[in-house]
């Protein structure tokens, strides 16, 4: 049997790091150094093995390339009687796998110098490498429920990485605690508070595949896309609402509205961790499901005008969360937490153009857009998560208020940090900059104008925040410390990644033209997008310059250059103080959820054993119990010990048997 | 006829005939006896295996037949990818509690009776599973009540004779609810073949047909312990020593199983009626969000599991309320991934109750730096309850959920079907609420002095923990093994 280099790359990026996982138990028993080496070896493996894929993006191949194994059989089944393994190439899983395997790598290598030492480290390999596998999987994957295994098995490495440090102790306060009181919770809270948020938006998308799958009777991606009349008339309405409801997956994953909660809290993991898990690639499924999802609710709107109630909704929920999450990062007082809600706040922008794309005329410049800020999020996400590793390392605490002046201890980490920083803001020319333009005028261009004003605002308090970080981790702070900068094995991965986001930036406008070609191959249009009118495009990056103008120079004022101390102002202004109260409790939504589901949902267990199972259930079992005992009571008067009685009864009970069985057998 | 070389009766008679054996050598043999008695298991074990490799050869359902009383027809025993898939979970099972039970049951005597009567109990339940004829399967059925009835009530905790009452009434009583319903389908149809009974039982009256499903499915309930007939299981498995509650919990399935075979294969008329089916599929729902809460009012493991058996049995429920081939495929799935996850999980809290002197999660604590091998499995039990990929439970899940969507928009949407499957899907949120919570609350945190004393977990009772963990992993990567066998009985369904 011959097999397609393609194919071998497709189905070896991932089953390699299934190899890793599995061995590191083993290469422990030889020795450390050899189990660490192995596992950072297994990762490189599978980048190489992702960009032996690249090459198909030039070659005019016909998209998407498939290859298959029967997996699940259940014959005579009507639905899913033969579920498929298989791979699903095209341009989308092709980059999104590169961008995947890429910042694995490096943060596999940034983990071997920042975790050394650790006792726990043979699990930390195996769910790291477990972790890259279910996410490659989960890109190639060309079915929804094969990709809903990948899909699971992230989350399942998330729980068990967000709570590696399981002991909780109260010596990790400063380190792997997150938030303060009332919302401090340890390591092993964290992760299943992660693992149970997510789940509930898994089982919508559970539910929404089922349904699709029942109504259209496909599950594949390629198949879906002209699945829509396949479906009998009366039910085709029920395919929007499946993909609604798969909807409710990625925004669990993706940590958007509503389901944003566990992000913040997930920063209880080592910082490798939340710079590969929570910020460059599990966080980004949620994304590239809707864009994976895109082209085929894209096609059925053209046969369903409801459809388009699945890009309403995920360009709504985009940008709330944009919005909400950006405005929470300003307030945070812990440097991973401003990350973690920075995060969340450019996956919404993700979501607002992939959204506001199935809405406009010009579908590509959205969803090159979307792709396009993912890649560049992914690697400066990464390198600012790298350095705050090194970072909080340094300082000895999580909390932005123990640190200041530490660039002039740690000068790389804070060149780095700077680098990466400036394309979160989207500075010009750093890559964040053309993507979030690119982002700003698909909302615009789709007559979405209430969006595109959230999506500014957002873009003044990034830059706000960006700065209020780096100034509070870096400057002031006149107190001489202990700092000192983080080991070379660390460093370079950090560095590698800033020096990208810069370097990505300056190739910008080419990248962008190729991902419009590559990505216009799996579009339902082929046209290339019509560039507006100047006015618009030039209005664009204007505006979103003098938005990070608005939002960075009193951040710069304010904490770089200190001429004022913040704290001041806010304790002058009653409605400051409120505010700031309100954003450090998130809106009380985090309340909220504990209040009103999760504390309630055990009282009522509680409730329910008490009042219920204890006092009706057994209530009514004692009463049977009594009622048998009386019953035996007056039945005991039967036995009278004379021989004729029985003799009556014994005739009595057989002739009722007698009857019974002619009266069924007639 | 394929000549199975009565490899059927074997595997059902070996623990039957050992049993006295068993009983006599306990006097000398003592502890050392459960080797004995883990022969016939073994035996039974790879009869079935070989019973299994058959159909697989030859793609065909294998039935032996032996004459019995000419009333009641013949002893058929009858195995295809439904029973083959639950007597083989039986057997497995059967055997790693028999292992474990070597080391966990602390007797000063009595092992004799009680690996004879652990063999009777297979003999029950494999009997059961294995039968055709509803006089002998009501004839197992009672073996089975019978023998597990007094391992509750000899061997087991503190409460043990009350709780084995509960049990043996309620059950006694479901069991009558069954006797009246196969009597009343002898009278009416003058079989007790359940494969004859869908060309006999063509002509009955709807009446006669609800009456007959309703008293056995009645009975099938109270065995598998539906809400509200649920409320002998938590104080029987609690009270049963650790073994017997493993391999309890595959008992409990088998009136899954059995409900499965009254419906799809005696009486396939049944699927049809719409209102009964959803009247299952109600009590499936509130079984399975009812347990899982009341799983999560527990401190003790041994209680949590015992109430997230309800759950789980809700589950198989929706299965068998599917009216699909899917949902059955799905229902069997649950049935061997229940079994499996419950035998590693109850284990588990038998040796964390020896280990370190209890169970009760709010004394547990730290346990995943000090007993690896327990955490793994104990994860990996839980997950497979949450149903979560790649575990066997995420396929059962997947396809009973499957099952029902698929009969709610089968020809028309049947909103109320529909709704409540996705109500369920979305309350099947409790698993993963009281699982990962009894996880967090057990092996997470600081160790608690309890488990500061604790000693090693005992090799032997690990091994038996571990192989159920590994089997759920490996089914869970490729459950075609388990799922392919099931063409004859997809074939019942309209397409």
């Amino acid at each position: 049997m011959s097999i397609e280099p393609w194919a071998f790359y497709a189905w070896a990026c991932w089953i390699i790091p299934v190899i890793g996982a599995l061995s590191t138990p083993l290469l422990n028993r030889i020795s450390e150094r050899v189990r660490d080496l192995g596992a950072v070896i297994f990762s490189l493996l599978a980048m190489l093995m992702t960009l032996g894929l690249l090459p198909l993006l030039f070659s005019d191949v016909e998209w998407p390339l498939r290859s298959q194994v029967s997996w699940v059989l259940l014959p005579g089944a009507p639905i899913l009687s033969e579920i498929r393994a298989g791979m699903l190439l095209d341009p989308l899983s092709i980059i999104m796998a590169n961008v995947v395997s890429v910042v694995s790598f490096l943060i596999m290598v940034y983990s071997a110098g920042y975790m050394r030492g650790d006792p726990g480290l043979t699990r930390y390999w195996f769910f790291m490498n477990f972790f890259i596998a279910n996410m490659l999987l989960l890109v190639l994957a060309d079915n929804l429920v094969l990709m809903l295994i990948g899909w699971e098995g992230v989350g399942l490495c998330s729980y068990a990485l967000i709570g590696y440090w399981y002991r909780d102790s109260k010596e990790g306060w400063l380190h792997y605690w997150v938030g303060e009181p009332p919302e401090a919770y340890p390591p092993s809270h964290c992760g299943m508070k992660a693992f149970i948020v997510t789940r509930f938006g898994d089982l919508f998308m559970i539910a929404g595949v089922l349904m699709l799958a029942a109504t259209v009777k496909t599950i594949s991606f390629p198949e879906l896309l002209h699945a829509d009349a396949t479906a009998p008339m009366e039910m085709r309405w029920l395919l929007p609402v499946s993909l609604v409801m798969i909807l409710g997956g990625a925004v669990g994953k993706s940590a958007q509205l509503p389901l944003m909660e566990w992000l913040p809290d997930a920063m209880a993991g080592p910082s490798s961790v939340s710079a590969l898990i929570h910020a460059a690639t599990m966080v980004k499924a949620g994304v590239y499901l809707v864009a994976r999802l895109f082209p085929i609710a894209l096609n059925w709107s053209a046969s369903m005008p409801a459809a388009t109630s699945f890009f309403y909704a995920v360009m709504w929920i985009g940008a709330l969360t944009a919005f909400i999450a950006a405005s929470q990062a300003v307030a945070s007082t812990e440097l991973k937490k401003v990350l973690a809600y920075s995060t969340v706040s450019q996956i919404g922008y993700m979501m607002m153009a992939l959204g506001a794309a199935g809405l406009s005329a010009e579908i590509l410049t959205g969803y090159v857009a979307s792709i396009f800020h993912l890649m560049n999020h992914a690697v400066f996400k990464a390198a600012l998560f790298l350095a705050a590793g090194s970072i909080i390392h340094a300082a000895g605490s999580r909390f932005l208020r123990d640190m200041g002046g530490l660039r002039k201890y740690m000068p790389v980490t804070f060149y780095s940090t700077l680098l990466a920083t400036f394309a979160l803001i989207g500075l010009p020319p750093f890559g964040g900059f053309w993507s979030k333009d690119l982002v700003l005028s698909a909302t615009l261009s789709s007559g979405q104008y209430a969006v595109f004003i959230l999506g500014l605002v957002t873009a003044i308090l990034t830059a706000f925040y960006s700065i209020r970080m780096i100034g509070l981790a870096f400057c002031g702070g006149e107190e001489s410390r202990k700092a000192h900068e983080a080991p070379r094995i660390m460093w370079i991965p950090y560095l590698i990644l800033a020096a990208l986001s810069l370097i990505i930036g300056l190739v910008a406008p080419l990248l962008e033209s190729g991902l419009e070609t590559a990505l216009s191959r799996i579009l339902p249009v082929h046209a290339h997008p019509a560039h507006g009118a100047s006015s618009m495009e030039l209005l664009v990056p204007l505006a979103s310059v003098i938005a990070i103008a608005v939002g960075a120079v009193p951040a710069y004022a304010l904490y770089v250059r200190r001429i004022r101390n913040p704290e001041e102002i806010i304790e002058k202004h009653g409605y400051m103080k409120a505010l700031r109260m309100l954003l450090i409790r998130r809106y009380y939504i985090n309340a909220f959820y504990y209040r009103a589901i999760a504390y309630p949902s055990i009282r009522l267990s509680h409730a329910i054993h008490k009042a219920f199972e204890l006092r009706i259930i057994e209530g009514i079992n004692k009463a049977i119990s009594i009622g048998a005992r009386r019953f035996s009571d007056i039945v005991r008067r039967v036995h009278t010990g004379l021989l004729n009685h029985y003799v009556i009864g014994l005739i009595l009970g057989a002739l009722i048997l007698i009857i019974l069985i002619l009266a069924g057998g007639a | 006829m394929i000549d199975s070389g009565h490899l059927l009766l074997q595997s059902v008679v070996a623990p039957l005939i050992a049993s006295p054996i068993v009983m006599v050598l306990g006097r000398r043999l003592g502890r050392r006896v459960g080797w004995i008695a883990l022969i016939p298991l073994a035996y039974s074990l790879s009869c079935l295996l070989a019973a299994g490799y058959l159909v697989h050869v030859f793609s065909s359902p294998l039935q032996a037949t032996y004459p019995w009383a000419q009333l009641l027809g013949d002893i058929i025993l009858f195995f295809d990818g439904l029973s083959g898939a639950v007597a083989l979970t039986i057997a497995a099972v059967g055997i790693l509690a028999c292992i474990y039970s070597i080391t966990y049951m602390d007797l000063r005597d009595g092992w004799g009776g009680y690996f004879s009567l652990y063999l009777l109990f297979n003999t029950g339940m494999l009997g059961t599973v294995l039968s055709v004829n509803l006089a002998i399967f009501f004839l197992f059925l009672e073996l089975m009540l019978v023998s597990s009835w007094l391992l509750i009530a000899v061997w087991g905790e503190e409460d043990r004779w009350r709780a084995a009452l509960k049990y043996f009434l309620y059950t006694e009583v479901g069991a009558l609810a069954i006797l009246a319903g196969i009597g009343l389908t002898y009278s009416n149809t003058g079989t007790l073949n359940i494969l004859e009974l869908p060309s006999r039982a063509a002509g009955l009256s709807q009446a006669i047909l609800s009456l007959i499903a309703s008293l056995m499915i009645l009975g099938l309930l109270v065995k598998m312990a539906i809400f509200p007939l649920h409320s002998w299981l938590p104080d029987a498995y609690v009270q049963s020593p650790a073994p017997v509650t493993a391999i309890f919990s595959a008992g409990t399935g088998i009136g899954g199983y059995a409900a499965l075979r009254v419906i799809y294969t005696a009486f396939p008329q049944i699927m049809g009626q719409r209102d009964f089916m959803l009247a299952l599929l109600i009590l499936a729902l509130v079984t399975m969000i009812y347990g899982g809460y009341l799983a999560l009012a527990q401190n003790r493991l041994k209680r949590l599991l015992a109430y997230s058996s309800i759950s789980q049995m809700g589950y198989m429920l929706l299965g068998i309320a599917s009216a699909s081939a899917i949902g059955v495929a799905g229902a069997m799935l649950i049935y061997v991934a229940h079994s499996l996850s419950k035998a590693a999980l109850f284990m588990i809290s038998g040796m964390l109750s020896r280990a370190i002197g209890t169970d009760n999660l709010d004394e547990l604590g730290g346990l995943a730096g000090r007993m690896r091998a327990t955490s793994i499995a104990l994860m990996i039990g839980f997950l497979s309850l949450m149903g979560y990929p790649p575990l066997l439970g995420f396929w059962g899940e997947l396809f009973i959920f499957a099952g029902s969507i698929y009969t709610a928009l089968h020809s028309s949407i049947d909103m109320p079907r529909l709704a409540l499957t996705i109500i369920a899907i979305i309350f099947s949120l409790i698993t993963a609420g009281y699982g990962l919570w009894a996880v967090r609350r057990s092996l997470f945190g600081e160790e608690s002095e309890a488990v500061r004393r604790a000693g090693a977990e005992p090799r032997l009772m690990l091994c038996p923990i571990i192989a159920s963990a590994i089997l759920l992993v490996i089914l869970g990567v490729y459950p075609t093994m388990l799922t392919s066998f099931l063409e004859a009985l997809a074939a019942l369904f309209p397409s």
